[in-house]
């Protein structure tokens, strides 16, 4: 199979590397369901049961917790083998897996979280036993993330938890959320923020749904009441959250990625150029539009090749700390650019808004309404502003 | 905040000459939208458009028209900067202004102007058929001889704005012959054959298929060079008016994003306080300003020129446009941050106009290639 990007056979990967490609590749295309990659190639959003079946899938294989080191039971992949395994699982159709528990919370237990923790929630999270969200962001709480409000007041051997969060990522489908919490008031108000892991069946929890513009219901807002959290979730020592919060972002910048859903999307953006008629020729067959397409190809192999060679050199320990804001402001651009050149390429005919029913799902693409969506890429995970802001004190001090 | 120049909410179209007719117009339209409470179009929005006679408005002088497609653009923008999502624009801007132009017109075109100055009743037109755009010539939707003065239609059209609610449809096809004709269908004939959907913008729209449709000859409002004239009149028509609901559109996004810069607080200063920020805001209004120029050019454009000089003009218009919509379409989204991908926030709505109106209008590339043609 060719690469997406027609890439070269040999001289990006070693041979181990190839090889390991095509084992991944095989695997998939073996056990992914065939009806939830032909969904998701139809532009659909995978919903928690098909997260769970293909997590499960991979499980039995060792592979679900796929970017873990071996000694917290993943398979102890190089990042270069992750970002492999990441592209030919988004290109085949497969759904991401939660990065919730994964990526986010899971490090920082590693890190972090004591014996206990590690061994009760690592496997649960590699099964997805357990599903995570994030509780970071409130409404007075955004960029400046260091104000937040939400209170936790310590009443014998519990947390007694106040406030509110909002814009949290799949809290209607989640069972645990990780929280940073005011835990004192310090003058530096860094200093006085803890980490906690709370399941989200406590009684005093509300979860309200907010509709995002695409009229999906994607985020939500997460209210605490008087909810009573055992201090033995609390992760670390208290008063120290921001630190691990702080490890915690750095990882999700660097994971950010997603080079294969581009690659995935990019095909789609091909099948949609090969049927869109503009006067009544298609659309591939006009130059004004080879040439956006032709461009932004261009655009996207230096931005899958930036994040190959940043691995490449984090691998060999040159690590910068230009290499986390910069890849995530590429790969969010780059994402959000090939959904505003699918909608182009579709012209009138991405404006149907999410049809219902079979007949007329047929043949929809979902192009405005993923276009809508992906407005979030460069606001989530440290907007890409927060980012150019990060780079410059990098680079100006 | 007093440092960033806020657009006021009634400022009118930035027409090259400043007409007081015109501006007490706008005055009245913008009180009279303030006051509504976003019922159903026909039911809220129509009476209160007659009432300030604006169906009469813009049509030709004899049906008590003043101003032309200047008029039905300030309309339109002002329409669409409320948020309001309505046919005026294809039914009052575009559709009655051209058939007014026909000479000799046929009964029920007559009748239906009457209905449509007097805002008793609504017409649309099927402008899509397979093509990614709007279809200007080469229809597939053929209309044959059936004998005896009657005819057969066959064909499909899609997206056809307010299908499900127009009184009219106003369908352009191809006769045996290859030439242009143009078709005014009634509810009753048309609205079995709707496959009914909604837009991005909330708009409601249908599809429709043709298979030997029995016509009657009086539904046969133009052929050959009239019915080029008519269609053309129509579509630039329907497309500077839709470069006004797009110059109306921006107007709210950049308000908004203003006054939430403004307010929005983090780091202990307002978000307007850094200077990333305040450029990006500049360069939105700056857009505006090239977009409010070229909305006016082509309402002046539609009445005034030459064929040539008016694709040139309404080419232009569209690739400014166009680009302005997206441009500040995002950026506003991006600096409300979060909450601006709320449903609920108004910001997300213009947002989802301003989408729609860039596809209506067609692809930027699609401008230049007129232009260069
Ligand atoms: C779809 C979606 C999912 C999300 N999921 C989660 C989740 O699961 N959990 C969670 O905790 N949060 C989540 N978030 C919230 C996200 O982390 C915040 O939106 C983000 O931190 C920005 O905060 P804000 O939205 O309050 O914007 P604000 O901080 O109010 O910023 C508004 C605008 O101002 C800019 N800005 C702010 N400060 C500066 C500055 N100093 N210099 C220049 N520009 C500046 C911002 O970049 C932005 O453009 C999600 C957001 C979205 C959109």
């Amino acid at each position: 199979m060719m690469d997406v990007l027609g890439y070269p056979e040999s001289g990006l990967f070693s041979a181990r590397e190839m090889k390991f490609r095509n084992q991944v590749r095989d695997f998939v295309a073996e056990n992914l369901p065939g009806e939830i990659a032909a969904r998701l190639k139809c532009g659909h959003h995978a919903n928690r049961g098909e997260i769970e079946q293909w997590t499960r899938i991979l499980h039995e294989r060792g592979w679900s917790a796929y970017c873990w080191p071996k000694e917290f039971g993943g398979p102890g992949f190089t990042s270069v083998e992750r970002y492999i395994f990441e592209e030919e699982c988004a290109i085949a159709g497969a759904p991401e897996l939660v990065p919730f528990g994964l990526k986010m919370v899971a490090p920082v237990l590693m890190k972090y979280g004591d014996q206990r923790q590690r061994d009760h929630f690592l496997p649960r999270i590699a099964r997805l036993d357990d599903f995570w969200c994030q509780g970071y962001s409130e409404p007075g709480s955004g960029s400046d993330l260091a104000s937040l409000k939400t209170r936790a007041v310590l009443k014998g051997d519990h947390y007694v938890v106040d406030g509110q969060k909002i814009w949290t990522t799949s809290a209607h489908d989640a069972d645990w959320i990780f929280c940073l919490v005011r835990t004192s008031n310090e003058t530096k108000r860094q200093n006085g923020i803890s980490f906690l892991l709370v399941d989200l069946s406590t009684p005093g929890i509300e979860i309200r749904p907010i509709i995002t513009l695409d009229g999906k219901h994607e985020i939500n807002e997460v209210w605490f009441e008087g909810v009573e959290v055992p201090v033995e979730n609390r992760v670390g020592e208290e008063g120290m959250g921001w630190t691990y919060a702080k490890y915690l972002l750095e990882h999700e910048r660097l994971n950010f990625g997603g080079m294969g859903f581009c690659k995935r999307e990019l095909t789609r953006l091909r099948e949609m150029a090969a049927t869109s008629l503009r006067h009544g020729r298609p659309l591939l067959e006009h130059q004004s539009f080879r040439q956006r397409l032709t461009a932004l190809e261009a655009e996207l192999a230096a931005i899958d090749l930036t994040n190959l060679r940043f691995l490449r050199e984090v691998e060999a320990g040159r690590e910068n700390p230009l290499q986390a804001p910069v890849l995530k402001i590429i790969s969010s651009e780059i994402q959000q650019a090939i959904s505003e050149l699918q909608v182009r390429a579709l012209g009138s005919k991405a404006m149907p808004f999410n049809p219902q029913g079979i007949a007329s799902n047929a043949g929809h693409y979902f192009a405005a309404e993923n276009y809508c969506n992906m407005r979030k890429t460069t606001i989530y995970a440290g907007s890409n502003e927060i980012q150019r802001n990060i780079a410059a004190k990098g680079i100006f001090g | 905040m007093n440092s960033i120049p806020v657009p006021t909410k009634t400022a009118l179209p930035l027409l090259f000459e400043p007409d007081d007719t015109l501006e007490m117009l706008a005055d009245m339209l913008s009180r009279a939208l303030a006051g509504q409470s976003g019922g159903h179009w026909r039911e809220e929005l129509w009476p209160m458009l007659a009432e300030l006679g604006l169906f009469a408005a813009v049509m030709p002088e004899r049906y008590g028209g003043y101003g032309g497609a200047r008029t039905a653009a300030l309309v339109c923008r002002l329409l669409a900067g409320s948020g309001v999502v309505s046919p005026y624009a294809v039914s009052s801007a575009a559709i009655a202004p051209s058939l007014a132009e026909l000479d000799q017109p046929a009964g029920r075109v007559t009748a239906l102007l009457e209905a449509l100055v007097e805002g008793r009743q609504v017409a649309t037109i099927a402008l899509h058929e397979v093509d990614a755009l709007p279809v200007l010539r080469d229809f597939q939707t053929v209309l044959s001889g059936a004998g005896e003065g009657q005819w057969r239609l066959d064909g499909a059209k899609r997206m056809i704005a307010f299908a499900q609610e127009a009184d009219w449809l106003v369908l352009p096809a191809r006769n045996e012959a290859g030439h242009l004709v143009i078709i005014m269908l009634d509810r009753a004939s048309f609205s079995p054959l709707l496959q009914p959907c909604t837009l991005i913008d909330s708009m409601p729209a249908a599809d429709a298929s043709f298979s030997g449709l029995v016509i009657d000859e009086d539904a046969i409002v133009a052929v050959g060079e009239q019915a080029e004239s008519l269609l053309r009149g129509i579509v630039d028509r329907l497309t500077a008016a839709q470069c006004a609901e797009a110059v109306g559109a921006m107007a709210y996004m950049i308000n908004a994003t203003a006054e939430y810069l403004g307010v929005r607080r983090q780091f202990g200063q307002p978000l307007s306080a850094h200077q990333a920020l305040r450029h990006r805001y500049v360069d939105m209004t700056i857009q505006q300003a090239k977009a409010e120029t070229m909305a006016a050019l082509a309402a002046t454009a539609v009445d005034q020129e030459s064929p040539e000089q008016r694709d040139r003009a309404l080419a232009r218009a569209r690739y400014v446009i166009v680009r302005a919509a997206w441009f500040v379409s995002q950026e506003s989204i991006q600096m409300h941050g979060a909450i601006g991908m709320a449903n609920e926030t108004p910001v997300s709505g213009y947002f989802k106009r301003l989408l729609a109106l860039s596809l209506w209008l067609g692809d930027e590339d699609d401008a230049l290639e007129g232009l260069i043609a």
